[in-house]
């Protein structure tokens, strides 16, 4: 087990936005947690890097507890987020963006092969190395902020809304690569509001219904689940 | 004229250098935090003193005084962020801008007990004498501050470009969570910021003691505005605009002095920053708009119940008793003039409350009106002859008309740009009573203004008590009624959360309009009154300082709570009188006021005190 | 829209029903288009003035007053209907005060209405989520509004909340008259009380009907739920 939340419940002052959620993530699994906007999805993945203090429950990654510790300490320990709307530095260059994820761990020996393996895996973003960020499309951004976080060698990743305001054509390549980084070993935590896209390349899954598990199983049994469009559609 | 030009261009370019260097400390703080560091420029005048001591006392060579002061510098701004930001991290807006602005006076002032307020000679050992090329002359000390200018924009920019560090520094400008979240540590970013940006002031202050060759403890204050006004003219959080901004500023400053009249010099900077905040909110190279209609609100704690004024309740009985009866038990003129005194700040606290505590807007130009006040009735007096009824009441209606177009510009601005706009606005008023010595007679104010008379009978000794008691009951009662109705009501709605009030059809420019109208008018009355009560006035009186010195008795008193600032304005002003030793500490203890009340009872001293966090607010 | 129809825009995250609502209040202007309420176009207009033409709303992230009492929120949604001049306020002429005791009055009325009564001397700030979502609301309908719009009014409601808002929704057409716009996620409360749904996807609007119509349609579902052939 290398991440796991017990009765984990978020509060934004008198709402709750998470209730005693308890989730799961073995070495090197993918999973996913999907549910409709305002499910709780994103304050989940808030409480995991440390953004928000939990009203309740305990977050533990390798068997300790994490939920007090700060975001930047979390991130050194390997768990590291790659936010919604991606969030990439605008006003710095890829390849600025790129080396200040491996600075953020104390990385620095080791900017040469990330990068090499960020390039390997995103050509397009070697060859706008020395563009501003914020010049670049959506997809590229998308592809910069995973690559990102891929510097700081996460031992758990956590992906919020990669698909989101992507073209189509975009979601395949970002989702080509979120396989091919968990192939390689690290764990991944996918929050998703496509759901059939998420429960494609997860293993297992969470589906979320205003801050509550509503159903949870292997992600073949929950994409064949009446319940799930329910979860959505009302 | 025209062939003065390069002689004044490179005047300006030394000078602006000094400007370019304090305005990109301002402007890297600003880029990370959003805020603006009203202490920066006690940065300043700590580097040129470091270095005087340094220099001077200690005898050391003059690189190693400069490093050593600059290292100095760099320790200051260690100092604010800690005692000043790192607290009030979560806490609003208006809080850190209190803070900075309260601790930087006090470290000024605390320079000026050490050293004596006078101006001191910044000898070195580099010679004054100036070369001249081709008719345009250039001491040796203006060459070293362009060289110092760009060897420190130069590591600046490689530090910020070139190491990860620095970097990372760039990324908390652009957003903090995310910085967070690649593991990188925000506070200590911060922190190392407020420590370059303070090193930047104090080389500034540096080279600036050794242009001019002279230190004074207030350098640093004067030396911000213009920093500030270099910085907006950039565009804030542009490195590169601050620069330019400083060097423009610079060149048209020493433009101004040579064809205009060097009197008017100061006014530039000043009118800079208004003109610039108002008119080109992205200033020469930003490109962010000033601000949003986002909720900027500044200030989110409770207001204290408005107080009810019906004469059934003893504890009103008891305080207006004791304020009529005192004059019987204080018989000392002196302890009765102190009295008098007291009164007057208290009213003016009161009536700055109304903008700062109930619509929630920081002015730092409530001087600007008190003065405003004095000068119409004493000019109206003086000049005019008009019987003093008449002046007394033709400086309320004026000040409250003033007060209202004072406004209609500040309206437009939020968050901390309304305090620099205030500022500017406040010294560009100052400036005038200073400079427009055919009006006002300038520097040597107005003397024997006529005591007041009311009804054929004099005003004087203990008149002038009465009088101003019942200038503040009147006052007092205003506010109540004004706070306490369906208008003061909007004004508390808007200060809370300006756009959740216009969706109900609340309309701020007029709320903000009436408040200032108001605030002034009351204070004109005051500044009538003052202005008959000591018979001379001047512009020293009404300064920037003074404006600093109001706000400060309401944060003591309590934003937003009626009896807190009219406490809060008669203890400032008058324990630093009747403590007689501490009247040299007198703006030191207004400093520190406000940095200690913020920090430790932001309600102030007869605010309401709730929970910080409003369940609105939270997300 | 028609007079007194609740119509509710839905659609998944970063459609634009938000930035829909910003743009008709007045918030953010258009970059092309008009928008036309009661035959008179409000395009450009400030925000309090798109509220005097008979514009109500709410926010997604609620905006109310915290430092206010509830019954000082409320009053504050007055600020149109006030005939009391400042000056009268200045020195308390009886006319002012009449006209406070009519606001005061009325205040009440709508305080009953929506079952604020009982906490109406309470902050705002100390409020349970439900109730400060109820307090927007009354100080939106104190402006008089004809046209309410309510952005994610459910939203941290528990489900009995949601119940007790339906029924509000439901009042405020029946008993006040009034249009109601709706953004919502909460689909139980958009399928129970919309007489027509709007739904958006990356700022269009791709499909509108009665909530039956749409929760039938392909291109809703692919929407929320994302298609087979992205992945």
């Amino acid at each position: 087990m290398i991440l796991e939340t017990e009765n984990l419940s978020v509060a934004y002052g008198p709402i709750e936005a998470v209730k005693g959620l308890s989730l799961r993530l073995e070495e090197g699994q993918l999973i996913t947690i999907v549910g409709a906007n305002g499910a709780g999805k994103s304050t989940t993945i808030r409480a995991l890097s440390g953004e928000i203090r939990p009203s309740g429950g305990e977050i533990r990654y390798r068997g300790r507890a994490i939920s007090r510790m700060a975001p930047h300490e979390i991130a050194r320990l390997g768990i590291v987020q790659c936010p919604e709307g991606r969030r990439v530095f605008a006003g710095l260059s890829v390849l600025e963006n790129l080396k200040l994820g491996a600075y953020g761990r104390g990385l620095q020996g080791e900017m040469k092969q990330g990068l090499d393996r960020v390039f390997g895996m995103f050509p397009r973003l070697a060859e706008r190395r020395e563009q501003l960020a914020g010049t670049l499309s959506g997809g590229e951004q998308q592809m910069l902020a995973i690559g990102r976080a891929l510097m700081a060698r996460p031992e758990v990743l956590l992906l919020d809304e990669p698909s989101l305001g992507l073209a189509p054509i975009m979601v395949q390549t970002v989702f080509e690569a979120i396989r091919e980084i968990n192939r390689a070993g690290t764990a991944v935590l996918l929050v998703e509001q496509n759901a059939f896209l998420a429960l494609r390349t997860a293993s297992y899954g969470y589906v979320l219904q205003t801050g509550r598990v509503v159903l949870e199983g292997t992600a073949k049994d929950l994409a064949m689940d009446e319940q799930m469009m329910r979860a959505y559609l009302g | 004229m025209i062939d003065l030009l390069p002689q004044v261009i490179v005047t300006g370019l030394a000078v602006g250098g000094t400007y370019a260097l304090a305005a990109v400390g301002v402007s890297l703080v600003f880029g990370v935090l959003n805020i603006v560091n009203f202490g920066h420029g006690a940065a300043l005048t700590a580097g040129a003193f470091f270095a005087l001591v340094l220099l001077k006392t200690l005898g050391l060579n003059i690189v190693t005084a400069f490093a050593l002061a600059t290292g100095g510098a760099y320790l200051v701004g260690w100092l604010i962020e800690r005692v000043t930001v790192r607290p009030l991290r979560d806490a609003p807006l208006l809080m850190p801008l209190i803070t900075t602005l309260g601790f930087g006076i006090f470290l000024e002032n605390v320079v000026q007990l050490v050293f004596g307020p006078e101006t001191q000679p910044f000898k070195t050992p580099v010679s004054h004498e100036p070369y001249s090329f081709g008719g345009t002359t250039v001491t040796v000390w203006e060459l070293i501050t362009m060289a110092v200018t760009v060897v420190s924009i130069g590591l600046l920019h490689l530090f910020l470009n070139r190491t990860h560090f620095g970097t990372a520094v760039r990324a908390v400008s652009e957003d903090r969570r995310t910085d967070a979240l690649m593991g990188l540590n925000v506070d200590r970013l911060i922190l190392v910021t407020f420590c370059v940006s303070s090193a930047l002031g104090g080389i500034a202050g540096i080279l600036s003691a050794a242009l001019y060759n002279a230190v004074n403890p207030t350098m640093g204050s004067a030396a911000m505005l213009k920093a500030f006004a270099a910085s907006v003219l950039g565009g804030m959080e542009v490195m590169s605009g601050a620069i330019v901004g400083g060097l423009l500023l610079g060149i048209a400053e020493s433009m101004g002095s040579v064809y205009i009249s060097s009197a008017w010099r100061d006014a530039i900077a000043l009118l800079a920053l208004v003109v610039v905040l108002l008119f080109w909110p992205t200033g020469l190279m930003g490109h962010r708009r000033l601000e949003k209609m986002e909720r900027a609100s500044l200030n989110v704690l409770p207001l204290p119940p408005v107080p009810s004024l019906e004469f059934r309740r003893p504890a009103l009985w008891l305080v207006i008793g004791v304020l009529l009866l005192l004059p019987l038990a204080v018989t000392d003129t002196y302890a009765r003039r102190i009295m008098t005194v007291m009164l007057v700040y208290g009213t003016l606290a009161l009536s700055l409350n109304i903008v700062a505590g109930f619509a929630g807007i920081i002015s730092l130009a409530h001087a600007a009106f008190y003065g405003f006040g004095a000068y119409a009735s004493a000019l109206l007096s003086t000049q005019a002859g008009w019987p003093f009824p008449a002046c007394f009441a033709a400086a309320i209606v004026l000040t409250g008309l003033f007060g209202m177009a004072f406004a209609a510009p500040v309206m437009r601005l939020r968050g901390h740009y309304v305090a620099m706009g205030t500022l500017g606005l406040g010294g560009t008023i100052s400036v005038v009573m200073l400079n427009w010595v055919d009006f006002t007679r300038g520097p040597m104010g107005i003397r024997s203004i006529p005591q007041p008379s009311l009804f054929g009978v004099e005003v004087d000794g203990v008149g002038y008590y009465y009088f101003i008691l019942a200038i503040l009951a009147v006052s007092t009662v205003l506010v109540v009624h004004m706070v306490d109705s369906a208008f003061g009501r909007a004004m508390r709605a808007m200060r809370d959360d300006e756009l959740g009030a216009s969706s109900v059809g609340v309309d701020a420019r007029v709320l903000k309009m009436v408040s200032f109208g108001v605030a002034a008018a009351i204070a004109g009355a005051c500044g009538s009154f003052w202005a008959h009560f000591v018979t001379f006035i001047s512009p020293d009186s009404f300064n920037i300082m003074e404006s600093i010195a109001i706000l400060a008795m309401v944060v003591l008193g309590g934003l937003g709570s009626i009896p807190g600032a009219i406490l809060g304005g008669a203890l400032l002003a008058g324990l630093p009188e009747l403590l007689r030793f501490a009247s040299d500490y007198r703006q030191a203890v207004y400093g520190l006021t406000m940095l200690l009340v913020v920090l430790f009872r932001p309600q102030g001293l007869l605010g309401f005190s709730a929970a910080r966090q409003a369940p609105g607010a939270s997300r | 829209m028609h007079e007194g129809e609740i119509v509710s825009l839905i659609g998944p995250n970063g459609a634009g029903k938000t930035t829909a609502f910003n743009v008709i209040t007045g918030i953010y202007p258009p970059s092309a288009g008009d928008i036309r309420f009661a035959g008179r176009s409000v395009v450009g207009l400030a925000p309090h003035r798109v509220c005097a033409s008979g514009i109500g709303r709410t926010f997604q992230n609620l905006r109310i007053f915290p430092n206010l009492s509830v019954r000082d929120n409320v009053l504050v949604g007055f600020t149109l209907g006030n005939r009391a001049s400042l000056l009268s306020a200045l020195v308390r002429l009886p006319s002012q005060r009449r006209e406070e005791q009519r606001l005061q009055a009325e205040a009440g009325a709508l305080l009953r209405l929506l079952g604020l009564a009982e906490i109406e001397d309470q902050l705002a700030r100390y409020l349970a989520y439900g109730d400060q979502r109820r307090v927007e609301i009354a100080r939106a309908l104190a402006a008089q509004p004809r046209m309410m719009m309510l952005d994610e009014p459910a939203a941290g409601m528990n489900p009995a909340e949601v119940d007790d808002l339906n029924a509000l929704i439901r009042r405020m057409r029946d008993e006040l008259g009034k249009t109601i716009l709706l953004v919502e996620h909460h689909m139980n409360v958009v399928m129970d009380i919309s007489d027509r749904v709007i739904v958006m996807d990356q700022g269009r609007k791709i499909a509108e009907g009665t909530p039956q119509e749409v929760k039938r349609d392909p291109r809703v579902i692919q929407a929320y739920l994302g298609s087979e052939a992205a992945a």
